[in-house]
This record gives structure tokens, C-alpha cells and sequence, in this order.
């Protein structure tokens, strides 16, 4: 059945490379010896999960899911009406989490070269997301001004849980570098390993489940301090996309912040306004996996009450095993809500999409 | 109204795994339960996952507490996206309470031939 939507910025499609091979080409050594000795060195999972962590149907014969592009093409590019689609990548943020500096630094290099010289080209629907070792904010930052200049960049993506709250000024390099070249940032979750902080304020969840039920949990912590530390008004052209960590959170903190901000804001001396309207101002939520509740129709009176229809974007999360198709999140929302959550929101984000002609 | 459409030989059919067939605008799937045909439409009445594709496995039961026990004589069809499992026997859903359900075709064996009806 053809999709009844009628355009798409698909901010979420995991794309991947066959085998770590794939890379050799743009490391330096000592690092490529590494690569080809030792692998990354983080582990790719972490909690046990019941189901397959991808979808079943995505796998083409010659790698792993998301990394043929011909596949990808068939089976969400050309099937859905998907003008855009970024390039997230698989795993690769991992690479925050490992214990080292230099290491994790050259593998985001390599990684980033891969991606615009091996997939941006491909097809012209295609935009790119940044992967960064985010332990060293310096050469974060440098690989953002490296290739931020680039139209098809327009994005940097880092994992929800981090060691210090990422408005902690030890991560100022990198959101200074982002706003400079009008990046969003994108909080994206990623599993954590042995060496990632723990996720939730009671220690590690015992399983996928448990994790996957949590996983809004730094992302609120994130938020918080975001606009609490007044880094937005330090830089005001900063954007966050808070991807796959869920929204109906945001109107505990739309309300609650406020309130406390009220009584409080003596210990946000740099704001200038309330809470809130930072969140609307620059943050943007990611609607998939989309919320089912028993009654379709509930999750607009939800969105309403926190009128953040405006504030919602699509992504696929293709080829993870809780993607949603368009068209699925398309029976959660009202037709009115379509142009803007599938297309419109997401283009005021990015910076591509101020270009003439766009 | 619903015809008739050849859609394998017996033989071609096994147990554990789905042989997937165009039929018309359809895509079908069968299998075998203990030696008996299951034909559906292979659409996952969840969210239209090509629900053929995903793996047939043992239901698990919890016996006791801390005591679970892996069913191989009640597989269950688990979709190949987002993971709901649903009953070969009946089509339900396996593990809560649901009103969807497997969309499972009439069929009809003829000496050694399945046929269905669409």
C-alpha cells in the first residue's frame, strides 16, 4: 500500500559499514594496527535481550543490516515517500565510552571520513551525522570544525548517558564548536559498556527490557542542566534532537522546572526566561518508538497538553528492531500534524535546509 | 469472493521455518505444526512486519518461580521487527492479552497439493 504521507525527513537511519575493514583506508598508524589487532575494543552489547537487536527482514547477504545501500534503498527510501534521510550510524558512538582518548579521537576521524567520502555521495537524500569521541572534547570539536562546513553535514551525534552532564564545562569545546557551524546535536542512545555510567540513579538495569523501558532517564538529566547551567544563552544557536528517549517526559519538566525555576532562579543566574520556553526554543524530540496507547487518539490530547507538536520530529531508527514504518506512527497522530512532524520540523533544524534552492 | 490458488506440493512445506509465496497481490506464508499445515498472511497484524520472516521458537512458561521451561510442542511465530510472539495454533497473541491476531487462509489438501483460498 503507497504511503499516504506526502513528505519525509527521516532523521534516524542506522547506516553501517560491512566489516571494520572498511575503515583501514582512513586511519593512521599506530591506530590502524590497533583497529586490525585488538578491533574497537568496547563491547557492542551489553544487556540481554529476548529478540534479535535488529530487524529480521533488514539483513542482505554480504554484511550486516544498514550496511548496503542498494537494500536500504529498496526496503525504506524508495518504499516511503522520504525526501531526506541522516545517516546515523551503528554503534559507533560507542566509541565515547572507551577508557582511552587518542584511540576512540582517530577512530571518530576515520569514521567521519568514511561516512561523507563512502555514503553522502550515494544518494542525494542523503545528510550526515558527525560521531565524535566525546572523553576529548578538543579533538571532538576539531573534527566538527573539520567537516562541519560540509552542506551535507548537519548533525553530530552523542550518547545520552555521559560521565559529567553534558552543559559541564568540560564539554564546552564541543557544543562551542556545534553552534559555530550550526550543527544539531543529537542525544542518541547507546548501550552502555563496562566503562559508560550507569543509566539510572539505582544502579544498571537488569536487562534490555529494563533498559529499553528507561532509557528517557539521562535524557531528562540532560535536558535539565542544559538549560539550567545557561549555555543557551551563552550560545544561543544551539539545537538539540533528543532521539528514541520518548517526549511525554518533557511536560513533567515543561511544568515542574517552571514551578521550581520560580521560587529558584537565583541558581540560574543566566537565564532570562523560564525553563520552558528554552525547551521549545531548542529542543527537538524524536517520536519514534512511538507510544501506543489503548486508544489512538490519546497521545494527541498528550501532545496537546504540552503543545509540543511543533517540537516532534521523525526518524525511522531503520534497521533496529523497534523501527517504525511512517505510516505506523502516521495512526498515532492527527493528519494535521503530518507535514510538520514528518517534514517541516525537522528542516528548521538543519542547516541544509537554509541553503537557496532547498 | 474468495478463489482458489494452488500454493505448493506438501513436501515442499516444513516445520520451524515458513516457505513465503506471492499469491496475487498477497504475500502467504505456510508451515508445518506437528505435521499439519498453518497458512497465513504473512503481515503482522501489529504493525504489517513480513511476519513470515521471523522465527518460529519454543514458548516459554514459567512453571514455578524461578522455574521457566522452553515449550518446543507450543512454538510460537515471533515477529521479525518488534518482537510479539504470536500462538501457531490459534493465532493469538503469546504473552498478553490482545485482540489481534494472526489473519490465517483456509486451505484445502489435494492428494499431496496445498491449495488456498483467497
Amino acid at each position: 500500500m503507497p504511503s499516504k504521507i506526502q513528505a519525509i525527513i527521516d532523521c534516524d537511519v542506522h547506516n553501517t559499514y560491512r566489516s571494520q575493514v572498511e575503515l583501514y583506508p582512513y586511519l593512521q598508524e599506530p591506530w590502524l594496527s590497533r583497529l586490525k589487532e585488538k578491533g574497537f575494543g568496547y563491547p557492542l552489547e551489553t544487556f540481554y535481550s529476548s529478540v534479535h537487536p535488529k530487524r529480521l527482514d533488514a539483513r542482505p547477504e554480504n554484511g550486516p543490516a544498514g550496511s548496503d545501500y542498494t537494500f536500504m534503498k529498496a526496503q525504506l527510501l524508495d518504499k516511503f515517500p522520504i525526501n531526506y534521510a541522516v545517516l546515523t550510524g551503528e554503534g559507533i558512538s560507542g566509541l565515547s565510552y572507551m577508557p582511552d582518548a587518542d584511540y576512540p579521537a582517530a577512530l571518530a576521524s576515520a569514521y567521519n571520513q568514511w561516512l561523507v567520502e563512502e555514503w553522502l555521495n550515494k544518494d542525494e537524500r542523503f545528510l550526515g551525522s558527525l560521531h565524535l569521541a566525546i572523553q576529548n572534547p578538543e579533538a571532538a570539536a576539531a573534527e566538527i570544525y573539520r567537516w562541519g562546513a560540509h552542506p551535507k553535514v548537519v548533525q553530530v551525534s552523542i550518547p545520552t548517558a555521559t560521565t559529567l552532564p553534558l552543559a559541564h564545562p568540560f564539554y564546552r569545546p564541543i557544543l562551542r564548536a556545534a553552534a559555530e557551524m550550526d550543527l544539531v546535536i543529537a542525544l542518541h542512545f547507546r548501550q552502555p559498556g563496562p566503562n559508560a555510567p550507569d543509566i539510572t540513579p539505582v544502579g544498571m538495569p537488569f536487562n534490555y527490557l529494563d533498559y529499553h523501558a528507561l532509557i528517557s532517564l539521562p535524557y531528562l538529566s540532560q535536558l535539565v542542566m542544559l538549560v539550567s547551567s545557561g549555555v543557551l544563552e551563552e550560545l544561543p544557536k544551539l539545537k538539540f534532537l533528543l532521539m528514541e528517549g520518548g517526549f511525554i517526559w518533557v511536560i513533567h519538566l515543561l511544568w515542574r522546572f517552571d514551578k521550581d525555576y520560580k521560587a529558584l532562579h537565583r541558581l540560574a543566574p543566566a537565564l532570562k526566561k523560564l525553563p520552558s520556553e528554552y525547551i521549545y526554543q531548542h529542543f527537538k524530540f524524536g517520536v519514534q518508538p512511538i507510544y501506543e496507547p489503548r486508544e489512538a487518539n490519546r497521545l494527541q490530547q498528550v501532545i496537546e497538553a504540552g503543545e509540543l507538536q511543533h517540537n516532534l520530529v521523525f526518524g525511522s531508527d531503520y534497521p533496529h528492531w523497534d523501527a517504525d514504518e511512517p505510516d505506523f506512527i502516521r495512526r498515532f497522530i492527527p493528519e494535521e500534524w503530518e507535514q510538520g512532524i514528518f517534514y517541516d520540523n525537522a528542516a528548521a533544524w538543519y542547516k541544509f535546509f537554509k541553503q537557496p534552492g532547498v | 469472493m474468495k478463489t482458489k490458488h494452488y500454493f505448493a506440493e506438501l513436501g515442499a512445506l516444513e516445520e520451524g521455518r515458513f516457505v513465503i509465496r506471492e499469491v496475487g497481490n498477497h504475500s502467504v506464508g505456510a508451515t508445518l505444526l506437528q505435521g499439519k499445515p498453518v497458512v497465513i498472511f504473512n503481515n503482522c497484524p501489529h504493525a504489517g512486519a513480513p511476519i513470515c520472516q521471523g522465527k518460529i521458537v519454543p514458548k516459554q512458561v514459567l512453571e514455578a518461580p524461578h522455574l521457566l521451561h522452553l515449550d518446543a510442542e507450543h512454538p510460537v511465530l515471533r515477529c521479525p521487527w518488534h518482537g510479539w510472539e504470536f500462538n501457531l495454533e490459534n493465532g493469538m497473541v503469546n504473552g498478553f492479552a490482545s485482540r489481534l491476531r494472526l489473519a490465517r487462509i483456509q486451505y484445502e489438501l489435494e492428494n499431496d497439493s496445498l491449495y488456498i483460498w483467497i
